[in-house]
């Protein structure tokens, strides 16, 4: 009850100052971040002189002044610097000018010094620093317009690049140990004459090419992080065991087992180099451009461990989020759901109602990398109570994303979904902002840029939302709306930001950013010289190199003449990267008479280089084809030469395929394939004839398909013989099909009509095509049979020759007993194999 | 019942034997043609074959309508779509291919030059066939060819595509700027499938093959995850090795587009000539260049169809190079002609035809030592594609 009673006490001027602002028209209202008003202190000394002061006062003196934080020791007689002393608010901000940077709140001495432990107030020393440079970020912004107006680069630390393995030349080791696994156990699909060759080909059967291959998968430094090693333990890929991890495990053995037969050398005394950097000797970079002036809650994820997500908005009550189920930290800030969430208190989520219902608009704000693009009604921020009932959510739809909220125009499910187009959500980092205005409805933004959907809602007042929801990231509060990916940013504020403040968040990115400057000086003969780049670590196994610049920090500033730099390279613990090199084509200048100091570009461009030792041992550095006078030739490894390898043992016969068998059968029978009745059939039955040459894809289909195009030909070319003359064929010379069939002799229907259909379908003197007489003896029998046989099981008392008929045939029956024979002949494997 | 029934005693009542010299004459003319000869041709092939005039037998036969309305038709028809559909319609892609072999032109130029085969109109007129005008819209006029069962070879001639689709000078690129090449891979996408499928199509590689992922990055374009699904590690294992490639040379069909809807046969090829401006990206690169810009901003934003074939260093080095060509060009044209002079580009059509008329893949030793030995006399006699038929045919002539 008590702690009721001091919600109510805190959220009640929240509300004073949020209400006043209701309409999203007129200008932007600078809504100052409320103070914590913790009972007890109230500031009576002298006002403050400037506007600077109050700033100060509001955003960071009323947040830190409450004995649990800072004002037990730092304010009046207590330890230096006081800058909560509660005397003279003028005297305090003096003090705390001493250790804060508006220009770099990230940079400031007061942050630095809780993140390393100092008196922190919360459960986590990060979680504590970044409210804190929240606090002065807001005070830098109602000061100075903002923070970051321009960073102040510091001199990094002096290091050698340190020591490494290189692959030797000779491929011994590499054939000793790792060679016999990955031919083994690889040969089936890494090496050119699979069947399905697959790169990089490290099971070649040449074992100095499969060792130039294998290089880019083996880590010598940290063989467990080598990425044929990863493949088996945490992809299960083709593992030769049952048991992935003991061949993950014998792989890395292996590889162990070649790295200790290779000493540790430092970098070839004749490549050009930088002086190298950890990734802590950085000049932070930042936060200090967002546009956060309306937040309401805020997750960076920087702890990066225990099960609790802070809320860095600095807004009490804080809104800590709960991590629960399948959750995991993300190197480089963010956290990975796979069926988990993090969860607030419906309590501490109430201030999402306070604010916005105050307000009456809001922006939901994510940094997300969906897993898959195949995910349906998957929650990704939902401040709601179950699949029925919620204020808003920003959800994944497949390749889409799906916006619900309620309000006084749509239900209490939020309904009706506003979804982006298909396609516009990808399995990748992907900046997604959510705004809504009671003019503008529902708003959505990817990257930076407004989808264009139309909110199919009439925008309303947000009077219909409960302060009973609470706050899920990754999940539905009921935890059956589950979102995979990583999220690794959460803002919400209580202002629909503008198209303009969303495109500077969306440019000032995600994740811890700093500067890191590559010493030069020394190779290009002007002290404190450097090349720098923007660096952040980009995801869980990768750092984010961008932007290269030349800065000179010498004070005064060194003149530093025009020096050509060609072909750089990242260098990562001791040797040169092999994957993922950006500026190997480099080919500019750096300094020269227009430099006066600041950044001098180099590049636009970015790169991602993996994560080997983790974060704080990684050491980078730069080499250089050239640097001024110095210089390295580069040389690229030869290729291997091609060589087709036979194929197993194939047939030396083929089938014919669909056009041919119908240009066979138009060839042989002389009706042309335009005939409009063999059109017809062809096209029907053309799909169903053989598409390949291999008898081993024949089948029962494709010859049913055959026969009822033979029977089409052999028709129409009885058809056209009956137009004609049918008392005379050309084709089977002497037939007069006006002849009944029964009349006919057999030695007649052997002469005129099955000598020439074997003599013209079958061809003769052909050895490789059966003896005619055998083809002729099956057609014959098939005309003039006496047998009786058929109906199988039931004869019929008539014999089964097709111009046979125990007494007069029908008067057609000769023409259509010629057109079987005909089929039967043309439908063959004589005209099928070639 | 009888007919089925002696259909199958046929069927299995087939014996392989050795083959006399009809024999040999038979296989020669069928496998190049696709059909039986008549007693007349095959008594003259015979002739030839027990003279040992092999390959005047193959030029005899490759006379025939066959060899152009079945054979070749049928073995270009899979390149000229993305499901390598072999039961596609006759389109100008293949009618260009079938015309230049005809007309013994050098085949390297199927990717390169400003050439497109058409039906004669006034000789079809002529001789009763009722056939549409070509048009840069439709492929009518060749469906119609091949549905009125006109012999290509008596009507097929040559053309310009800067004549028949009105396209630019220095737009066309042979094949890769037909109507059908354009409508299967122009459309939609990003343009990097007429790169793959004429890696497949032209140097009997995909992109798995020349996976290297060792080449630089700095021409891999800002809509290529970094991160697929969050995991960087992707990126550097297996989309860099073929993105660093393949994105500098995809980038010489720039200003290429397909105005139709993907699935449909409405559209045409869109070429943004000199002078255009592309609303979406302000040069005269097409949108599609653009699409997904913001998946990696530090990536690389198209300006032009520069082009730079970064498979001349490392292990694609192997594909044969022309030495005297830069590596480097603007446009689709340079690049074809930079692929098609390619070692690779000539043992390719190699092994395509001996794929054709063999009926099989090399096999032995012999028959590997059979396909090096065709690719070079086709490499040092002209490019002439009948050569690789006549050289097959004769090769699996049978014994």
């Amino acid at each position: 009850m008590k702690h009721s009673l001091l919600m109510m006490a805190l959220l009640a001027p929240l509300l004073l100052v949020t209400g006043c602002g209701g309409s999203s028209s007129g200008p932007d209202v600078q809504a100052n971040n409320p103070p914590v008003d913790d009972g007890t202190v109230v500031y009576s000394g002298p006002a403050p002189r400037t506007a600077d002061v109050s700033a100060f006062k509001v955003n960071l003196w009323d947040n830190l002044v409450s004995t649990d934080r800072c004002g037990a020791c730092h304010s009046d007689g207590g330890q230096a610097p006081a800058f909560v002393m509660q005397s003279d608010i003028n005297l305090a901000y003096s003090a705390a000018n001493t250790v804060v940077s508006l220009n770099n709140p990230a940079a400031s001495e007061m942050v630095i010094k809780v993140a390393g432990g100092h008196n922190c107030w919360l459960g986590s020393d990060v979680a504590c620093a970044s409210v804190l440079e929240t606090w002065i970020s807001n005070w830098a912004q109602a000061s100075i317009g903002g923070s970051a107006a321009a960073v102040s680069f510091v001199p990094p630390p002096d290091r050698e690049p340190g020591a490494t393995r290189g692959y030797p030349e000779s491929s011994a080791l590499f054939d000793s140990y790792v060679y016999p696994l990955m031919r083994n156990f690889c040969v089936d699909c890494h090496q050119p004459d699979a069947a399905t060759p697959v790169q990089p080909y490290f099971a070649h059967d040449n074992v100095d090419t499969a060792y130039l291959a294998a290089q880019p998968v083996m880590n010598l430094d940290v063989p467990l992080s080598s990425r044929v090693v990863e493949r088996l333990a945490e992809d299960n890929h083709n593992c030769w065991t049952d048991d992935c991890g003991e061949d993950a495990e014998a792989m890395a053995d292996a590889i162990a087992a070649m790295a200790a037969g290779i000493p540790l050398t430092p970098p070839e005394d004749f490549l050009v180099l930088s002086r190298a950097l950890l990734l802590g000797d950085g000049t932070p970079a930042s936060g200090g451009n967002r546009f956060d002036t309306n937040l309401v809650a805020r997750y960076e994820f920087r702890t990066g461990e225990d099960s609790t997500a802070y809320d860095t908005s600095g807004v009490e009550p804080a809104l800590d989020l709960t991590l629960s189920g399948d959750v995991t930290w993300v190197d480089g800030w963010g956290i990975q759901l796979a069926g988990g969430r993090a969860q607030g208190s419906t309590q501490n989520s109430s201030k999402l109602h306070a604010l916005i219902t105050g307000s009456g608009e809001f922006s939901v704000e994510a940094w997300v990398v969906p897993a898959t693009t195949g995910q349906m009604d998957a929650n990704i921020v939902s401040y709601s109570a179950g699949t029925q009932a919620r204020n808003v959510t920003l959800a994944q739809q497949g390749s889409a994303y799906r916006t619900l909220l309620r309000h006084d125009g749509t239900d209490a499910n939020g309904m009706p979904e506003m979804d982006s187009a298909e396609e516009s959500l990808q399995a990748t980092l992907q900046h997604v902002v959510m705004t809504y205005s009671p003019t503008q409805g529902r708003q959505l933004f990817i990257n930076g840029r407004d989808t264009g959907v139309i909110d199919p809602a009439t925008p309303d007042l947000l009077n219909s939302w409960s302060d009973n929801f609470a706050l899920v990231l990754g999940n539905e509060a009921s935890g059956d709306r589950p979102w995979e990916g990583v999220i690794r940013f959460v803002a919400i504020h209580n202002r629909a930001l503008s198209a303009q403040q969303i495109n500077q968040n969306f440019a000032a990115g995600v994740g811890e950013r700093s500067y890191l400057l590559f010493g030069i000086g020394d190779v290009i003969g002007v002290n404190d010289s450097y090349i720098g780049f923007l660096v952040s670590r980009f995801d869980q196994y990768s750092y984010l190199f961008a932007e290269p610049f030349f800065i000179n920090l010498s004070d005064p500033l060194a003149s530093a003449p025009a020096t050509d730099i060609e072909g750089m390279r990242m260098g990562l613990n001791g040797r040169e990267l092999a994957v993922g090199q950006a500026w190997v084509n480099m080919d500019t200048q750096l300094g020269g008479s227009g430099y006066n100091g600041g950044t001098q570009p180099l590049s636009a461009l970015g790169t991602i280089i993996p994560v080997e030792r983790g974060s704080a041992q990684d050491e980078f550095f730069l080499t250089f084809a050239r640097l001024g006078g110095e210089s390295h030739s580069y040389s690229t490894p030869g290729s291997t030469p091609i060589v087709i390898q036979p194929a197993s043992e194939q047939p030396d016969i083929g089938i014919r395929t669909f056009d041919e068998i119908n240009a066979s059968m138009s060839a042989l029978t002389g009706v042309s394939i335009a005939n409009s009745q063999v059109q017809a059939t062809f096209e029907s039955v053309r799909q169903q004839l053989p598409a390949s040459e291999d008898p081993a894809g024949f089948l029962t289909a494709h010859q049913v398909g055959i026969a009822q195009l033979a029977i089409e030909y052999c028709n129409e070319l009885v058809e056209q013989e009956l137009d004609d003359n049918p008392s005379s064929s050309s084709f089977f010379n002497g037939l007069n099909y006006t002849s009944n069939a029964n009349s006919i002799s057999d030695s007649d229907w052997r002469n005129l009509v099955a000598v020439p259909l074997a003599q013209r379908m079958v061809g003769d003197m052909l050895d490789t095509q059966p003896p005619l007489s055998d083809v002729e003896d099956e057609l014959v029998y098939l005309l003039v049979t006496t047998d009786d046989i058929k109906p199988i099981g039931s004869p019929d008392g008539i014999p089964d020759g097709l111009a046979r008929c125990g007494a007069d045939c029908p008067a057609d029956q000769t023409a259509i007993a010629v057109k079987a024979a005909c089929a039967t002949a043309l439908a063959s494997a004589t005209l099928l194999i070639q | 019942m009888s007919v089925a029934a002696t259909l199958l005693i046929l069927a299995t009542s087939f014996q392989t034997v050795s083959a006399n010299n009809r024999d040999q004459a038979k296989r020669i003319h069928d496998r190049l043609t696709g059909v039986p000869a008549s007693e007349t041709l095959l008594d003259q092939l015979e002739l030839l074959v027990a003279d040992g005039d092999y390959r005047d037998a193959a030029m005899l036969a490759m006379d025939q309508d066959g060899f152009y309305d079945v054979t070749l038709k049928n073995m270009v028809t899979p390149w000229t779509n993305e499901a390598q559909d072999r039961f596609a319609p006759l389109n100008d892609y293949t009618a260009t291919v079938i015309g230049m072999v005809r007309d013994n032109l050098d085949f390297r130029s199927v990717l390169y030059a400003d050439l497109v085969y058409v039906g004669d109109q006034s000789a079809l007129s002529a001789d009763g066939y009722a056939i549409p005008s070509v048009s840069a819209s439709s492929n009518a006029h060749y469906q119609a060819l091949e549905e009125q069962g006109v012999p290509l070879q008596s009507y097929l001639v040559p053309a310009s595509q800067t004549s028949v689709y009105g396209l630019p000078a220095g737009a066309p690129a042979g094949v890769l700027t037909s109507r059908a090449a354009a409508k299967a891979f122009f459309v939609a996408g990003t343009n990097r499938a007429m790169l793959r499928f004429t890696m497949m199509n032209h140097l009997c590689r995909d992109l798995e093959q020349v996976k290297d992922t060792n080449l630089p990055v700095d021409r891999i374009r800002q809509d290529v995850s970094r991160s697929p699904g969050g995991d960087s590690r992707i990126f550097l294992n297996s989309c860099v090795g073929c993105h660093n490639g393949m994105d500098p040379l995809a980038q010489a069909f720039a200003y290429y587009d397909w105005s139709g809807e993907e699935g449909t046969d409405d559209g045409q090829i869109i070429y943004n000539g000199a002078g255009t401006v592309d609303p979406d990206t302000g040069s005269r690169v097409q949108g599609k260049y653009h699409i997904n810009a913001s998946n990696f901003p530090y990536g690389f934003e198209t300006p032009d169809d520069s082009w730079d074939n970064y498979w001349r260093q490392g292990q694609n080095a192997n594909l044969g190079w022309d030495g005297t060509l830069s590596g480097s060009g603007s446009g689709a044209g340079s690049l074809g002609q930079e692929l098609a002079h390619s070692d690779a580009f000539a043992s390719c059509q190699a092994q395509k035809v001996f794929r054709t008329v063999c009926l099989r893949t090399p096999h032995s030793s012999d028959d590997v030592e059979e396909l090096e030995r065709m690719t070079e006399d086709f490499s040092s006699n002209g490019y002439r594609l009948k050569d690789l038929f006549a050289d097959a045919a004769v090769y699996c002539r049978g014994e």
